[in-house]
């Protein structure tokens, strides 16, 4: 699809999006070709601009973009990340997903589209805007003009460094983004009325557990990250085992003792598969939950400038957390 | 009886849950500003978060250790309260270390002879690439929980100025 109509080189009117890279913009082409140049903004990144009617893949608009300016950009290796699109052809690469239909700017709305960074509206914005993910620099290869050998090869140095903890700071990312998505739990959980009442984690192995004090509701989230090496990572996605329940207080022994009978039913399930409803009861409390298995895409919720879509994660547990409601007092009530 | 059962075993149970309603209260607070978590290490005993200061220029990260001593049964919550040990360490990190700073370590180990981080004092810890400051108070738990939202904000105002001390403590170690 053509664009609407090509901005003038310095107007900041592009919005872009990457899964991994997070959120870019407003910028204009000139931005844009030195962000690709310097690979700040991944290739097969989504682009917005007014007019458009959604998020549509970068490349194939880039050459059109940046056609008055100096050509493709280095950081676009068009046939290296995707083949030419033939007709009939074999399947190729599958490009990075486009973001949810949903958060796409509509085009009436504000200026900023933000689709996957949202935060509640009540929640105020930390002062500075989160900073752009650490991107590796490339080494210089030769000095720049009137630049002394020792400037050059110390400024080399400092780039081999520089670059290094990049290297270092992508590696700690795959690993701790469980433990983003288990504080963006808490905080969205936090944020509709609910208190945390237990917690245990490992690094790798979380569960948490959340009670409504008011009346006495509560969500259980037994999260295990399953992709925590960056090599897994990037073939897979960051992935998420999550098991997540609601409980309630049922009034009387007989509606406990018909759940610790559905407890009973659960235990002959060796290893639950996504949709899998199982159920807990505890005598002592009077507590019964209705839980369910799923699998979590964290990138889906979280960026890797490190802010998080709490807006969606609310929404996603408060989706699972409604049916299990339902399920709950359809069952025991 | 047994909804007299039900309730005397909830509140026992919230009532050993105060630290986790404060953690909880505590990993919300941060991440209004700014600081997500990128660490948990959490047991019945001892809870510590680790959170990444995004945005802040010379800080690295925040370390928030919650040890609470008193007030898990009734009687001890009646007489002394909830009591725990509110740990922060804040951390720089510089991207070279070089043999000078092995000087600066000892200094700072000296001068950590006479500070108590228990009485509010602010130790350093000086590592390679990384410096730390610690401090640490004893807390009431009840003056943040369930308090409503005055006691949200006074745990982010205790929050954000510890946070503000140690970051001053480590300006001059940031390279």
């Amino acid at each position: 699809m053509a664009l609407p109509s090509l901005p003038p080189p310095d107007a900041p009117v592009l919005h872009v999006h990457s899964h991994t890279a997070g959120q870019f913009g407003p910028m204009s082409r000139l931005d844009l070709k030195q962000q690709l140049d310097d690979g700040t903004i991944p290739p097969r990144s989504h682009v917005w601009m007014d007019g458009m009617a959604g998020w549509e893949l970068l490349d194939e608009h880039v050459d059109q973009l940046l056609a008055d300016l100096g050509g493709t950009p280095l950081a676009v290796p068009r046939a290296a990340t995707r083949p030419a699109p033939e007709p009939a052809a074999e399947p190729t690469a599958e490009p990075e997903p486009a973001p949810e239909p949903a958060a796409a700017p509509e085009p009436a709305a504000a200026p900023e589209p933000a689709p996957a960074e949202v935060a509640p509206a009540e929640e105020p914005q930390p002062a500075e805007p989160a900073p752009a993910p650490e991107v590796a620099p490339e080494p210089a290869s030769q000095p720049e003009a009137g630049e002394g050998q020792d400037d050059f090869l110390d400024r080399v140095f400092g780039d081999l460094v520089r670059q290094s903890w990049a290297y270092l700071g992508e590696h700690r990312f795959a690993a701790h983004i469980d433990e983003i998505f288990v504080g963006a739990v808490i905080t969205s959980t936090l944020d509709t009325g609910y208190s945390l009442i237990d917690l245990t984690s490992d690094g790798t192995h979380h569960y948490l557990r959340f009670e409504n004090l008011s009346d006495r509701t509560r969500t259980i989230v037994r999260l295990t990250h399953l992709t925590g090496s960056l090599a897994t990572a990037r073939v897979l996605g960051q992935r998420l085992s999550a098991v997540i329940g609601y409980g309630e207080r049922v009034g009387n022994m007989g509606k406990i003792w018909s759940a610790l009978q559905a407890e009973m039913k659960s235990s002959y399930l060796q290893d639950a598969e996504p949709g899998t409803i199982t159920v807990d009861g505890d005598a002592a409390s009077g507590y019964v939950y209705c839980q369910v298995d799923l699998y979590l895409d964290i990138d889906d919720y979280v960026s890797r400038d490190y802010s998080v879509d709490h807006a969606k994660l609310s929404t996603h547990i408060g989706a699972v957390t409604h049916a299990l409601r339902k399920y709950l007092r359809g069952r025991f009530a | 009886m047994l909804s007299f059962l039900h309730n005397f075993a909830h509140k026992s149970e919230i009532r050993e849950s105060k630290d986790e309603i404060l953690l909880g209260e505590i990993v919300r607070a941060m991440a209004r500003q700014g600081y997500p978590t990128i660490q948990f290490v959490a047991s019945s005993d001892i809870q510590r978060v680790r959170f990444r200061a995004i945005g802040d220029a010379s800080l690295h990260s925040v370390f928030v250790t919650l040890d609470r001593k008193t007030g898990g049964g009734m009687l001890s919550e009646a007489l002394i309260g909830s009591k725990a040990t509110l740990r922060i360490t804040a951390e720089i990190k510089n991207r070279i270390a070089d043999p000078d700073d092995l000087v600066a370590m000892y200094r700072t180990d000296l001068a950590n002879i006479l500070k108590l981080p228990a009485l509010g004092g602010i130790r350093l810890n000086h590592e390679l690439n990384s410096v730390l400051a610690t401090t640490q108070q004893l807390i009431d738990i009840d003056q943040f929980v369930m308090k409503g939202d005055p006691g949200v904000e006074r745990l982010g105002r205790l929050l954000a100025s510890t946070i503000d001390r140690l970051r001053e403590k480590l300006l001059p170690y940031k390279k």
